[in-house]
């Protein structure tokens, strides 16, 4: 090429020409007209007042502060949700969880739970498999779960009164494979309604139950000892340690074996008892079944 | 071309997009001027100037919606024109004057704008009348690239982008376009 900035002079270069630029500004400052000055901005504020703001201009100015929101709320859901599974786990039954937990789904003392305890002793074969969920307990009285201290130094002592003791609605173990109500014996059934009202557990036993220390916090192998470690059915109460709240004891009830059988049989041990001399059993087990049946006929012999 | 202090070309017309309307006045402000002269001398016709003129603004109004910051404004601003000004020839059939029918040789021997004399206003005048002369004497290409510097600021990169053409070609079209000139202007040595 001919031109160069070099060869000609110029400091722009040969695309570039200061001197004529200059000429060219003098020839004017042509302009539009004012009327279409007018025209053009009137009609680009009518533009956008007829189309105040397209979709992705919105999108623009609300996509940080929603990504924000949205952010929040997953974080906030998810920080709840892992604290409820933490509940839920450590209430787990095979880790040995408080019960406290469980009292939010637990239902009443009902006919279909019944307010006492287990009668049988709980086999480590019962207890439940993974990720089968345990019978639903009773509910534990929340001061019981939460006002009491660590039950670790108690816990070895408490652990044969566990086994032995009349539990109650509020303190049945809620991990313990409690045995399902029979369907197949409605007769059975119906009686354990009309007995398991609320208001005939005794007061006495209520307050024991509340005053002992949260049953979730043992556990679960603490509850299966095998049924050889029951204790005997030598007819003595158990005893509540009144500074701990634990009951004291090795024994189950006499009647222990019996709480999910039918009133006669109830009265055939009571008689078999006597028959073999056994009469402060004999006596504990008809004060319970009386309990338990109030309006069930009994034999002279009882009366 | 001219930009005062405040928010950039880019920043106006994004603003304008998003609903800012007073962005557009600003942005009108500054290249209404630039724009009308492109369209005046490039058309060498007032009238048509007009009517293209509110057509490109017309046209940047009712893009708004998709523009995304990609160059310099006032390049693509100079696209819509250049477009529009396509557009309207070709429906006129006007012929353009191919540049590469163009006589390089001749342009060997053109004076540089150094040797221009600027001896007095009035001579400044004049010579402003005869350059413009010059200016619509140029081929449709080289005129366009000129103007397109003078007006819109652009560089040569700049003005290849708006009027689709490679580096090269809007290099070879703006250094003939200032030989020319250059040559015409040589009587005012």
């Amino acid at each position: 090429m001919a031109l160069s900035g070099h060869r000609n002079g110029t400091p722009g270069g040969a695309e570039n020409d200061p001197r004529l630029a200059r000429i060219y500004r003098e020839a004017g400052d042509d302009g539009p007209p004012a009327h279409l000055d007018a025209a053009i901005l009137a009609a680009a504020h009518r533009e956008v007042g007829a189309n105040p703001r397209p979709f992705s201009a919105l999108l623009r100015w609300w996509q940080v502060p929603v990504s924000i929101a949205a952010v929040v709320v997953v974080s906030a859901s998810l920080v709840i949700l892992m604290r409820e599974e933490g509940t839920e786990r450590l209430t787990d039954p095979k880790l040995g969880a408080p019960a406290a937990s469980r009292r939010e789904e637990a239902p009443p003392a009902s006919a279909e739970y019944p307010i006492t305890a287990p009668q049988e002793p709980v086999a480590p074969a019962a207890l439940p498999e993974p990720g089968v969920r345990a019978p639903r307990a009773p509910p534990v009285s929340r001061e019981a779960v939460t006002d009491k201290p660590p039950p670790t130094p108690a816990r070895e002592r408490a652990e044969p009164a566990r086994q032995s003791a009349p539990a109650t609605a509020e303190s049945a173990p809620p991990f313990a494979a409690v045995p399902a109500p029979r369907p197949a014996d409605p007769a059975s059934r119906a009686e354990r309604e009309s007995a398991a009202e609320p208001a005939a557990v005794p007061k006495e036993a209520r307050t024991r139950s509340e005053a002992r220390a949260p049953l979730g916090e043992r556990p679960a192998a603490d509850l299966a000892k095998p049924a050889a470690a029951a204790a005997p059915e030598s007819g003595r109460p158990a005893e509540v340690d009144p500074g701990t709240g634990r009951v004291l004891g090795e024994r189950l009830p006499v009647w222990h074996a019996y709480e999910r059988e039918r009133p006669e049989k109830w009265l055939e041990r009571i008689e078999e008892l006597r028959r073999q001399g056994q009469g402060a059993a004999a006596e504990e087990m008809l004060a319970e079944f009386k309990r338990r049946f109030p309006g069930h006929p009994l034999p002279a012999a009882s009366r | 071309m001219s930009q005062d202090a405040g928010p950039s070309d880019e920043e106006l017309m994004s603003r304008y997009r998003d609903g800012d309307a007073g962005a557009f006045d600003v942005l009108y402000g500054r290249h209404k001027g630039g724009v009308y002269r492109y369209l005046l001398r490039h058309s060498r016709d007032a009238a048509v100037a007009e009517e293209l003129f509110q057509d490109v603004w017309m046209n940047l109004v009712r893009a708004r919606q998709g523009y995304t910051v990609r160059a310099k404004f006032t390049t693509y601003l100079y696209r819509l024109a250049h477009n529009r000004f396509v557009d309207h020839y070709r429906s006129k059939r006007h012929a353009a004057v191919s540049l590469d029918e163009e006589d390089c040789d001749a342009l060997e021997h053109v004076a540089d704008a150094g040797a221009i004399p600027l001896e007095s206003a009035y001579d400044v005048r004049r010579q402003a009348g005869e350059l413009l002369r010059l200016i619509a004497e140029l081929p449709e290409e080289q005129r366009e690239a000129f103007l397109l510097q003078q007006e819109g600021g652009l560089s040569v990169e700049e003005i290849a982008e708006a009027t689709g053409v490679g580096r090269e070609t809007a290099k070879s079209r703006l250094r003939y376009a200032l030989a020319k000139l250059r040559q015409g202007m040589a009587k005012w040595r």
